[in-house]
């Protein structure tokens, strides 16, 4: 059993990570968390989206941060897979002296089975040699080695992607990735922010750091948060509400949800799962990114039905956003253009009082409303974007 | 916009409808006005429904219609490529449209 203010410790020291990368890297305090997630549930991360998007540079910072008493950080193995890497290139060289014992065994030193951190950059470039070894590794934490089977201290693997696999037999690698995330540039107010922080460096004061075997103990602490059932009939619920949407997910992937929620409770720093952390299945169950949407939606109208509207509003406003820059742009005369945003300034209007009435009601209801904030912050922004419109018709 | 009461029972459309089978340029809000509107005037719902079971674009047309009257500045869409069978609504709306009264 952990000593519970150790507990409390190491959660600190957590969250102060997670706050610090958060602030180190733009716009990616979702990706932050997933792969916090990952680490405290010990499975695996897909990042989709473009090559530039800092993936590898936030899992090498991470992966410094935490470490042993000596200050040296978990062991990682960053590397780019293309169609023609060689099993030898990820597991290590064949050993000389193996051999001269009849013995095929590698020589796995800082290969991805000597790590317990892994980035692999365009994994579903993996060849079928690869696979072999990777999907096992990455379900069994175990690898084949000459005569032996060895196990790997592999905690969490992150794999990125420019796109989803294309072949079915990397379906079966996909399906090894329960947390799975799309990343995108940075948006336009994001860009300046990134801009300032890339104009402002200055030397980094020492980061916040945590053992591994604080880590270990953390990762106990979650597998003994209680799911209630009233969890669990939410959970039924929401299967029966994907399927009504023609969704389907994986008996193997609903199990695995539960560790996920668990370690989204304790970073919550709650004692039990609540429906709030449903929210996070966004990131678990889709598989295609059409579903993406829809099933956001759900989790976020079963976890907490007023965030829930919150979103739904806040992806009305995106509508009539990009409605009403798109009707500016083509309207030719500036009368028609005023129409255009005095139009559009009316609805935002609309919804920006719909997201305070929601803020209100959270409030009353003892909830929290950071996200509904979040939301209306958003929709002000949009507001002044189309407002900024009418000056420049005038 | 909906009450508090509302909002959080009611269905936010969150996309506009991209389907091929709407002429007129819209958005989320514009949905969900016309979805509230159905739902509030008891002979518009009849109207669309009775249109709906004698010509299948019948409905459709009935919301650019709404949209037209309803929007500040409506617009027919020139770049959505509409089913074939409802290309006749953006005509209908265009002679409508061009009316001067």
């Amino acid at each position: 059993m952990t000593d519970p203010t150790t507990v409390n410790e190491s959660f600190g020291k957590l969250r102060a990570i997670e706050s610090e990368l958060g602030t180190l890297f733009v716009e990616r305090e979702d990706v932050v968390r997933a792969m916090l997630l990952a680490l405290l549930s010990r499975e695996h991360l897909a990042l989709i989206g473009p090559p530039g998007t800092a993936k590898s540079m936030l899992i090498i910072e991470l992966a410094n941060r935490v470490g042993d008493s000596a200050g040296n950080g978990l062991r990682c193995f960053v590397y780019l897979l293309t169609k023609f890497t060689t099993p030898e290139e990820l597991f290590g060289p064949v050993s000389i002296s193996g051999l001269k014992a009849d013995d095929y065994r590698r020589v796995t030193t800082g290969k991805l089975a000597d790590v317990e951190l892994a980035f692999l950059d365009e994994t579903f470039k993996a060849s079928s040699a690869i696979l072999n070894y990777l999907l096992r590794l990455m379900n069994e934490r175990e690898f084949e080695n000459g005569r032996q089977t060895a196990q790997a201290p592999l905690i969490s693997l992150f794999g990125a992607s420019n796109e989803l696999p294309q072949e079915t037999e990397l379906e079966a690698l996909f399906d090894r990735f329960l947390l799975r995330m799309t990343v995108g540039y940075v948006s336009e107010s994001g860009f300046t922010r990134l801009q300032q922080l890339i104009a402002n460096h200055r030397a980094r004061q020492a980061p916040q750091t945590m053992t591994h075997a604080e880590l270990v103990a953390l990762q106990q602490t979650v597998d003994q948060v209680p799911v209630p059932g009233s969890i669990i009939d939410t959970i039924a619920q929401l299967r029966r509400d994907l399927g009504a949407k023609g969704i389907r997910v994986s008996d193997r992937r609903w199990g695995k949800t539960h560790g996920v929620l668990r370690a989204h409770a304790l970073l919550e720093g709650r004692s039990a799962i609540e429906e709030d952390d449903l929210a996070i299945l966004k990131h678990v169950l889709w598989s295609s990114p059409d579903q993406q949407a829809e099933i956001s939606k759900l989790c976020a109208r079963l976890s907490n039905p007023i965030n829930g509207k919150a979103t739904e509003l806040t992806d009305q406003a995106a509508s009539v956003y990009d409605a009403t820059m798109s009707a500016h742009g083509q309207s030719s005369d500036t009368q028609q253009k005023v129409v255009v945003v005095a139009e559009g300034i009316d609805k935002l209007k609309a919804i920006h009082v719909g997201l305070v009435q929601l803020q209100e009601q959270a409030a009353a209801k003892g909830r929290g409303a950071g996200k509904i904030e979040k939301a209306v912050a958003s929709v002000q922004e949009m507001r002044e974007k189309v407002g900024a419109l009418i000056l420049g018709a005038m | 916009m909906a009450t508090m009461e509302t909002i959080e029972n009611s269905d936010i459309a969150t996309d506009a409808i991209a389907d091929g089978t709407q002429a007129l340029q819209h958005d989320a809000y514009d949905v969900q006005e016309f979805d509230r509107a159905v739902e509030t005037y008891q002979r518009l719902a009849v109207a669309v429904s009775s249109a709906g079971e004698k010509l299948r674009t019948a409905p459709a047309l009935i919301r650019d219609l709404f949209w037209s009257f309803h929007k500040r500045a409506p617009r027919i869409n020139e770049n959505v490529a509409l089913k074939p069978a409802f290309a006749v609504n953006r005509r209908i709306l265009e002679e409508i449209m061009s009316a001067a009264e």
